[in-house]
């Protein structure tokens, strides 16, 4: 069994640190994403994890052990780099039998494991050519080839499709989630793509500026996430945020007023908020529907219109804040015109001033219309 | 660059390259035509351009008379070793200083550098008590010592610039695909960076093939002569009559400089880590 556990870890380069203390608990066969800007830390905390990187502060455990100390190769893991890092004087099979070679498997089981990853990635046509000789996409299949045979407990990938084109990178994306459900190993994958991370994992690592914002299944981010950092980051296009102001708070009702000047009473504990408090109002591209037929209704003045075909995206600017609507498909839009369009309450977040998320009391929030 | 548009500009430039081409290769141009001609055609008041006809016996005088072939085979051992080891401990120090981290390792670093400040003829007196000390006087072993005292700083350093480069996820990758440090540099790093050992090799072998001053310094006897020396003893004197031998032996040691640098020259040409990232 590999469950990884993070205990406390930091991680200072010279006098910076740039792991805050991280804990987080990993289970066998889980695909755990880890996600985040680039800059924040997601290779050092897998470098860690592999043994690449030393670990300043707290512990790292893989399985039983306490591996804190531990060599990359006593930890049972592989490791796919975004460069790849093929031999580049081998040929695909040196390249793939290499590390079985160094540490004195015997030829057999060389050639036979060598041959079965070379089955599971088709690369047997590949064999004798060597990495300057191979496309993009193959060559992000030899280094996966490389870790498959060593048969790890755990697989680390640290940005692996960042350097192939749009195209490969869904397909090989759909690959590597294959290669998990058949494999049933531990995946940890680091990405600074958010859609990677919602469409892979079973568990997304949120990080911002060495620590961990939120953990959690993709829907949970997307549906609950802790505050407007995750909010915005999680979920494509990205969440808009409605500047309101607070008018009146108490335990079990705030009024907030819009730009516009339509009121709004919310049923969130309101006891830690001030009249004249900023506050945001999240609300995500696809939860808009043309019309005001939902709760609240915004008069949009359209900037850019994109036609997708499937979908169309509506770019605005509200109250200061750039906009963007998914609206509905077969509707022509022109820039300049103003159209309505409206949301509901209940798909709404309300983020306090500092970017925390306000939980609601009761699952129906009051909903009171009002033009002041 | 700069781009030549005119007829004009482009025969000035032509012209030019022809004056820097003549001056260059004229001399050995005079030299080689020199030891094809006989006595009578080398010695007359007007040189002739080009040998009437080709004279082959200086060749035979300087092979046969003097230690020729000797000489060259104890500078080709002297160099040839010397190049090859110095390129060994070139590599194993540049990659400790590229790719490994220790206390105290920039001022190491400085301090091998210094070595080169010495213009080389200082560093033979301290060379000089040493390999006495340690009875490698005129010995081949003594010689091709000093001769890496010599290379060595500049070349670790050649290395080192090389192995700067050299991306660390390669050697990251091989340390957990389970190798070890000796197996990531013979395995993974060395072959890779073979273009840069043969640089580094080229260039010790070079100047100790050309060497003069440690090899006239440090040898005595006859039969541990190098080649220079063996020249400048038996040619450059007063009573030299012998400019067509001459002319013959120094081709003779010059061939296997040219003949090194023909076999090697393909593997200048980089590219060989091309696939390795991205
Ligand atoms: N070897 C290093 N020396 C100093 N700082 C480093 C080193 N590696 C990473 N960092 C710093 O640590 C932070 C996190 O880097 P990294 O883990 O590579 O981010 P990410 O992979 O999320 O883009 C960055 O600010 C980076 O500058
Ligand atoms: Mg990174």
């Amino acid at each position: 069994m590999a469950d990884v556990k993070l205990e406390k870890v930091i991680k200072r380069f010279g006098k910076v640190e740039t792991i805050h203390g991280i804990d987080l608990d990993i289970k066998h066969g889980e695909f755990v994403v880890f996600v985040g800007p680039s800059g924040c830390g997601k290779s050092t905390l897998l470098r860690m994890i592999a043994g690449l990187e030393e670990v300043t502060e707290g512990e790292v455990y893989i399985g039983d052990n306490r591996v804190t100390n531990w060599q990359p190769s006593k930890r049972e893991i592989a490791m796919v780099f975004q460069s790849y890092a093929l031999y580049p004087h081998m040929s695909v099979r040196q390249n793939m039998s290499f590390g079985l070679e160094v540490t004195g498997q015997p030829k057999a089981l060389i050639e036979q494991r060598v041959a079965e990853a070379a089955r599971i990635l088709k690369l047997d046509e590949l064999f004798e050519r060597k990495p300057k000789e191979l496309s993009g996409g193959q060559r992000q299949r030899v280094a996966i080839g490389r870790t498959i045979v060593r048969q790890p407990e755990i697989f680390l990938f640290d940005e692996p499709l960042s350097n192939l084109d749009a195209e490969l990178r869904v397909q090989m994306r759909i690959e590597i989630s294959k290669l998990h459900e058949q494999l049933g190993n531990t995946m940890i994958y680091v990405t600074h793509d958010q859609v990677e991370a919602m469409t892979m994992a079973d568990k997304i690592v949120v990080l911002r500026d060495g620590i961990i914002e939120q953990v959690g299944t993709p829907l949970e981010l997307y549906h609950q996430p802790v505050n407007k950092f995750v909010a915005g980051f999680i979920g494509s296009p990205k969440m808009n945020f409605l500047p309101v102001t607070v008018l009146s708070a108490n335990k079990n009702e705030i009024k907030v007023i819009l730009h516009d000047g339509q009121q709004l009473s919310l049923n969130y504990d309101g006891r830690t908020l001030n009249e004249g408090d900023k506050l945001s109002l999240g609300i995500r591209p696809e939860h808009f529907s043309s019309g005001n037929s939902a709760d609240i209704s915004l008069d949009v003045n359209i900037d850019v219109a994109e036609h997708l075909g499937g979908t169309t995206y509506i770019y605005s600017d509200i109250a200061g804040q750039a906009v963007t609507i998914e609206a509905d498909s077969d509707v022509v839009f022109e820039r300049g015109e103003i159209k309505t369009f409206s949301f509901h309450l209940s798909r709404c977040h309300l983020f306090a001033a500092d970017g925390r998320r306000m939980e609601a009391i009761a699952e129906v929030r009051v909903v009171e219309k009002a033009v002041a | 660059m700069f781009e030549l548009r005119s007829w004009q500009a482009k025969a000035g430039f032509m012209a030019l390259l022809l004056l820097i081409a003549f001056f260059l290769f004229f001399p050995v141009y005079w030299a080689l035509s020199s030891a094809f001609k006989g006595n009578g055609e080398l010695y007359q008041m007007d040189p002739t351009l080009f040998p009437n006809d080709f004279y082959l016996g200086h060749f035979m005088t300087a092979i046969s008379e003097g230690n020729l072939l000797l000489q060259l085979k104890n500078s080709l051992l002297t160099s040839t070793s010397s190049a090859l080891l110095n390129a060994a401990l070139a590599s194993l120090a540049g990659y400790s200083f590229a790719k490994f981290e220790y206390p105290a390792k920039k001022p190491l670093m400085l301090l091998i550098l210094s070595a080169q400040m010495f213009p080389f003829g200082v560093l033979l007196i301290s060379i000089y008590p040493m390999l006495q000390a340690v009875n490698l006087l005129d010995t081949k072993l003594g010689l091709t010592i000093s001769y890496i005292v010599f290379a060595l700083p500049v070349s670790t350093y050649m290395m080192y610039s090389y192995f700067k480069q050299l991306p660390n996820e390669l050697i990251e990758a091989a340390k957990v695909d389970g190798a070890s440090n000796l197996k990531i540099f013979y395995r993974i790093v060395m072959p890779i960076s073979f273009p840069a050992f043969i640089t580094v090799t080229l260039y010790a072998f070079m100047w100790s093939w050309n060497d003069l001053l440690y090899s006239m310094t440090l040898i005595t006897s006859e039969e541990n002569r190098t080649v220079g020396p063996g020249l400048l003893l038996r040619y450059i004197n007063e009573n030299n009559s012998d400019w067509g031998g001459a002319m013959a032996a120094s081709f003779l040691a010059a061939a296997p400089v040219v003949v090194v640098f023909a076999l090697l020259q393909k593997q200048f040409i980089g590219g060989v880590t091309s696939g390795a990232v991205k």
